[in-house]
């Protein structure tokens, strides 16, 4: 097999099973965004920084031959956010549990003590206390696993609560932007669906019944309170924390978990982080790349002591040292794993349970497939589950609270049975997969010293473009989080190309970092075509002055300031089909040779599906 | 039975033409149970000093090619190094243990009682044959112990060590055929070395070394070996073990004081291989079993099948264990008169079952091991699973207790790791039984090993540097995850009691 024809939907999944001409459309326009993704990450990061470009060990399958050969290397690690345990082993485990499941202990009132901020070089690079994040509804669920628990009545204090279902999901944000961006019904028909019950299902085994309307998902300027419109579609933006995908928490009112929400849970960073973790590192930098703590702060991804990101990059990093190039299986995405599921000496089960009764047979699979094949044929190790439900039906008279499962009891240390009280107890059993394509060249990689800013003059780095009435709608939306710290709902957009039909022009919004001069002025920009010169079709207009802005950088775990300016981009009718790049240089500078355009920043299109 | 059924994908036809097919979700979650490593282990001889990257699968491989490498003839002359002239074909060729066929190369490595010596004396060269008690050094022609010789001698406050489970008091485990378990542990070359060199076997200088710039910290390459033995008489059964010779001594109630000495057929019932590497600095915890030993909890009973640890048929009225499972030996961990008689069977079953890709790769790898060797007895032995550190952390000197753990894998709510066989009552038992003093939890390798102290010193001796976040008071020197070292002597005349 040469390249692939394309990149497949997250497990393959077919939304739209009867209407071909829109899966048709979903999927050439997913492959097209993971390309820009896989693009942008082979790039990395050129412009403020020194040894993070250019990392061709990973590589675009769909200009790369993969040969049918290459192997399949499976990262797993756990769902449960490691840095609860790690940056607070002092507590209790229920009151590290009752963190995971609501930003409070047990207390219902206690949240997140506060963390170094920056542990580059561990221990501790900088111990400026910071409040713990990601802040967010449910942010500190930051392992590419998030969960809701949907109790009988979220008034009662939680210990009184009973425990109806859990959904657990790691759908990544930028698939629900892009089928949002197809069919905005659809989008809602698959939120009642999937959060609700499969088809057949009696009523009398329904716990929890959602209705979910496009009222409820639509992106509302908070200032006047009207529909944020897509300047492409026509149609409505949508709201990637909207009432039914938003929190910890739910009843059959609101909250819910559809996919994921916290600002570092999405692809794009993920399959970034994949590709910064090729790198070789030299070991005379103070390390070696068998300590993940070393190699994540050399290399400059992920957060440190989460469970995924220091071993996905220490095993990428490990694989492509046998010479090995790499890049995500197809389809690539973030996937659940069944759970193995402790033993049945350790669960017990309220004496009205069917007899034999298992934890497995309240787990079930709401979205996502038992297994694919790879680059053989042959099946993956891997499932591919995107959303999985624990609950037991409501005919059979008990609820998942009323089920115990041991664990040690840290006073005593002894096994004690504790009741389910939320996700965090499945959390702990529940992996998260990525699968990774590997195969041999020559010559083997270089080694490269750590990453480190670049020195001046460095040019300005293009970080995010959003049509401008989203990124208005989005940063004037406040998001309330446990730890009161200033959130927008910008920092849960998702970084993918604006499109534009030719013709058209669209007012957008970039967000970048400041050149080393530190200036406040525009940068120059230029959008740039995919054989590398200026594209003649589309003209830049109306720039604004920057003015700074405070948020995550979708992908970020943290906020922090970088600026946004505004303008029109006006595309000429005679424009072909086609993904630009951006060119950000200096305020009036041109620079030989001029920084590199970041891959896949606006989209040339026409409109082949009309939303009414 | 619930009456959700699975969403299925059901997207074969669309996704045909795109290179990729689809396998139709099946009505159940299920954990994949293909295994996946990106080095296969073999049945031969293959470098293996660390898995390719840090997963639980490549761990299980690692384990796998280790456990040959191991278990290979060792050359004659040379302990610890395996004769690569011996082919798959003759791997793990069944002997009768009177043969006395050389042994493997775990087999000789050093024991420690060969290394930890009364009086801080120096170590036995490696690999020396160990030269017996004085009460069994007269064996026979044809007797002479190829292994340390194992005691059961005492009232039960000392002399147990053989026999003795770690972390609990008089916790032998008994088999069906009235035997106890004999344990036997041993460390590699580098190991030993590393001790040599910086004297470790004297307790003294491990304080020294501990609390120096240096640091006491095992170089990698480490091997540890536990080692689980079970006389069996039943010769029919011997195919299925690897079978040695050694030599028991056993109180002789007649002689109080007077141990009696007699040759013991012994088999390999259980064994752990733990690996200081390079992606495990926290230790690979690598553990087999042979297949016979136990059923699983929870697993469909088999009447047909013949468990050596653990009898179907057993009655509650006539047991001394009231059939309890995993129930330890003495009803009060203290008092030894609460014990049950050494002789009386224990019923014993695992209860964190086996994951369902490392079975795959037990069914794999026994079958390579039938297609080398289709008399091999390896065929009958099965990894119960490996714990691994998926954050890696290198350990820095003057480092106390308890140490980082590393993040182990699997997790502790998924059961950790535990050998049914050398770890039998940390397991906990039947919900549904009372089980007397039997501790129910969730233990694993780890929840000990980071507590590993060097031997006790002279005078108070302690290590300031923390590995936990929020441990800045000083503690116990850790000794590096190895409780071996507290294993160590003082010179004599020295008060080593702090």
């Amino acid at each position: 097999m040469p390249t692939w024809p394309s990149f497949l939907t997250p497990a393959g999944i077919v939304d739209f099973p009867d209407q071909l001409d829109k899966q048709a459309a979903l999927s050439a326009l997913w492959s097209q965004r993971v390309s820009g993704f896989t693009d942008q990450a082979i790039l990395g990061g050129p412009w403020q920084s020194l040894y993070s470009a250019n990392q061709n060990f990973y590589v675009n399958p769909l200009y790369t031959d993969i040969p049918t050969s290459a192997a399949v290397a499976n990262i797993q690690w756990a769902g449960f956010p490691r840095r609860i345990t790690y940056y607070f082993p002092n507590y209790s485990l229920l009151d590290q549990r009752s963190l995971a499941n609501t930003g409070y202990k047990i207390d219902g009132v206690t949240t997140f003590g506060q963390i170094p901020k920056n542990t580059c070089p561990p221990p501790v690079g900088d111990s400026t206390p910071v409040a713990f994040g990601p802040y967010g509804p449910r942010g500190w669920q930051d392992e590419y696993c998030e969960w809701s628990t949907s109790y009988d009545d979220l008034s009662k204090p939680v210990a009184e609560r009973k425990v109806l279902r859990i959904d657990f999901v790691c759908e990544n944000p930028e698939y629900w932007n892009s089928l949002w961006a197809i069919d905005p019904q659809r989008a809602v028909d698959i939120y009642n669906s999937a959060l609700n019950y499969p088809d057949g299902t009696p009523e009398d085994d329904k716990n929890v019944q959602k209705v979910v309307t496009l009222d409820d998902l639509v992106l509302k300027d908070p200032k006047t309170g009207a529909t944020v419109i897509d300047p492409f579609t026509g149609g409505p933006t949508y709201d990637p924390l909207n009432k039914f995908n938003s929190g910890p928490e739910a009843d059959p009112t609101t909250g819910g978990a559809m996919h994921l929400t916290a600002t570092p849970n999405t692809l794009q960073t993920e399959l970034g982080l994949a590709a910064g973790a090729t790198v070789q590192r030299q070991a005379n930098s103070g390390g070696n790349n068998t300590n993940t703590d070393w190699l994540i702060c050399c290399s400059q991804y992920g957060q440190l002591h989460r469970n995924s990101d220091p071993h996905i990059g220490q095993s990428v990093n490990l694989v492509v040292q046998r010479s090995l190039k790499v890049s995500l299986a197809n389809p690539p995405g973030l996937y659940l794993q069944a759970p193995v599921w402790p033993s049945e000496a350790w669960v017990k089960f309220p004496p009205n349970a069917p007899a034999g009764a298992k934890l497995q047979d309240y787990f079930r699979v709401a979205r996502g497939t038992e297994q694919m094949n790879g680059p053989d044929g042959q099946p993956m190790a891997s499932n591919f589950y995107l959303h999985c439900v624990m609950e037991v039906p409501k005919s059979q008279g008990f609820c998942l609270s009323d089920i115990e499962i041991m664990a040690t009891d840290p006073a005593t240390g002894f096994g004690t049975f504790y009741p389910i009280s939320g996700g965090a107890q499945i959390a702990e059993l529940l992996k998260v997969q990525i699968n990774a394509v590997a195969f041999p060249v020559q010559p083997g990689p270089q080694q490269f010293p750590c990453v480190t800013t670049a020195p001046s003059p460095y040019p300005p780095q293009p970080l995010q473009m959003l049509y401008a009435d989203q990124w208005n709608a989005a940063n004037a939306t406040v998001i309330p989080n446990v730890v009161n710290q200033p959130m927008t709902l910008a920092s849960n957009t998702v970084i993918v190309p604006p499109r534009v039909e030719p013709g058209r022009s669209v007012d957008l919004v970039l967000t970048f970092n400041p050149d080393s001069s530190g200036s406040t002025a525009a940068p120059s920009m230029a959008f740039v075509a995919p054989d590398g010169t200026i594209s003649s079709d589309v003209t830049i207009s109306n720039v604004r002055h920057p003015y700074t802005v405070t948020y995550a950088v979708p992908g970020n775990s943290y906020p922090s300031s970088c600026s946004a300016v505004s303008f029109t981009a006006q595309v000429s009718r005679q424009a072909q089909p086609a993904v630009l790049g951006l060119r950000l240089t200096s305020p009036g500078m041109t620079a030989d040779p001029p920084p590199p355009p970041i891959p896949a920043f606006l989209t040339i299109a026409p409109l082949t599906i009309a939303i009414a | 039975m619930p009456r959700f059924s699975v969403i299925s994908a059901g997207v074969t036809t669309v996704m045909a033409g795109l290179g990729l097919a689809l396998i139709a979700a099946s009505a159940q979650a299920a954990t994949p149970t293909n295994y996946n490593c990106l080095t296969a282990p073999q049945v031969k001889l293959v470098d293996n000093t660390d898995p390719v990257f840090a997963s639980q699968d490549n761990f299980n491989c690692f384990a796998w090619q280790a456990f040959i490498n191991l278990t290979w003839d060792a050359k004659p002359g040379n302990p610890g190094v395996p004769d690569a002239s011996v082919p798959p074909s003759a791997y793990g060729k069944p002997v009768r243990p009177e043969e006395r066929e050389r042994p493997t190369v775990w087999e000789t490595f050093s024991s420690k009682d060969a290394v930890f010596k009364p009086d801080a004396a120096p170590p036995d060269p490696f690999g020396a044959p160990p030269s017996g008690s004085e009460h069994c050094r007269g064996t026979q022609p044809g007797e002479v112990p190829l292994f340390a010789i194992t005691k059961l001698v005492g009232d039960g406050s000392k002399g147990l060590s053989n026999i003795s489970q770690a972390g609990i008091k008089f916790g032998w485990v008994t088999a069906q055929n009235g035997q106890p378990t004999y344990y036997d542990v041993r460390l590699n070359k580098v190991e030993y070395d590393y001790i040599v060199s910086n004297k470790l076997y004297d307790a003294v200088q491990q304080g020294k070394l501990a609390t120096s710039s240096q640091g006491l910290l095992l170089p990698q390459g480490v091997v540890e070996i536990k080692a689980a033995w079970l006389e069996i008489k039943d010769k029919s059964l011997w195919p299925r073990y690897r079978m040695i010779r050694t030599v028991i001594e056993e109180e002789d109630p007649a002689n109080p004081g007077r141990p009696k000495c007699r040759v013991a057929d012994m088999g390999l019932v259980a064994i752990h291989m733990i690996h200081k590497t390079a992606l495990a600095q926290q230790f690979a915890w690598t553990t087999f079993e042979q297949i016979d030993n136990q059923p699983t909890f929870g697993d469909a009973a088999d009447a047909t099948r013949h468990f050596t640890y653990f009898n179907p048929g057993c009655d509650p009225a006539k047991d001394p264990y009231k059939c309890q499972i995993n129930a330890a030996p003495c009803t009060a961990p203290n008092d030894p008169k609460t014990c049950r008689p050494l002789s009386a069977p224990n019923q014993v079953e695992k209860i964190i079952p086996m994951p369902p890709a490392t079975k795959s790769l037990n069914d794999d790898m026994q079958t390579k091991i039938k297609a080398a060797n289709g008399n091999s007895v390896y065929q009958y032995y099965q990894l119960v699973d490996t714990l691994w550190p998926s954050d890696n952390t290198t350990i820095p000197a003057g480092a106390r207790t308890p140490l980082y753990d590393g993040n182990p894998q699997p997790p502790l709510g998924q059961g950790g790791l535990l050998n049914p066989l050398i770890e039998t009552y940390f397991q906990g038992g039947d919900p549904n039984q009372t089980g007397g003093n039997n501790p129910r939890g969730f233990l694993s390798c780890q929840s000990c090993h980071v507590l590993a102290p060097i031997a006790k010193q002279p005078q108070v001796t302690q290590c300031t540097v923390g590995t936990i976040r929020g441990q800045s008071d000083p503690g116990n020197c850790a000794s590096d995850y190895s409780f071996l070292f507290s294993n160590a002597t003082c010179p004599k005349g020295t008060d080593c009691s702090k």
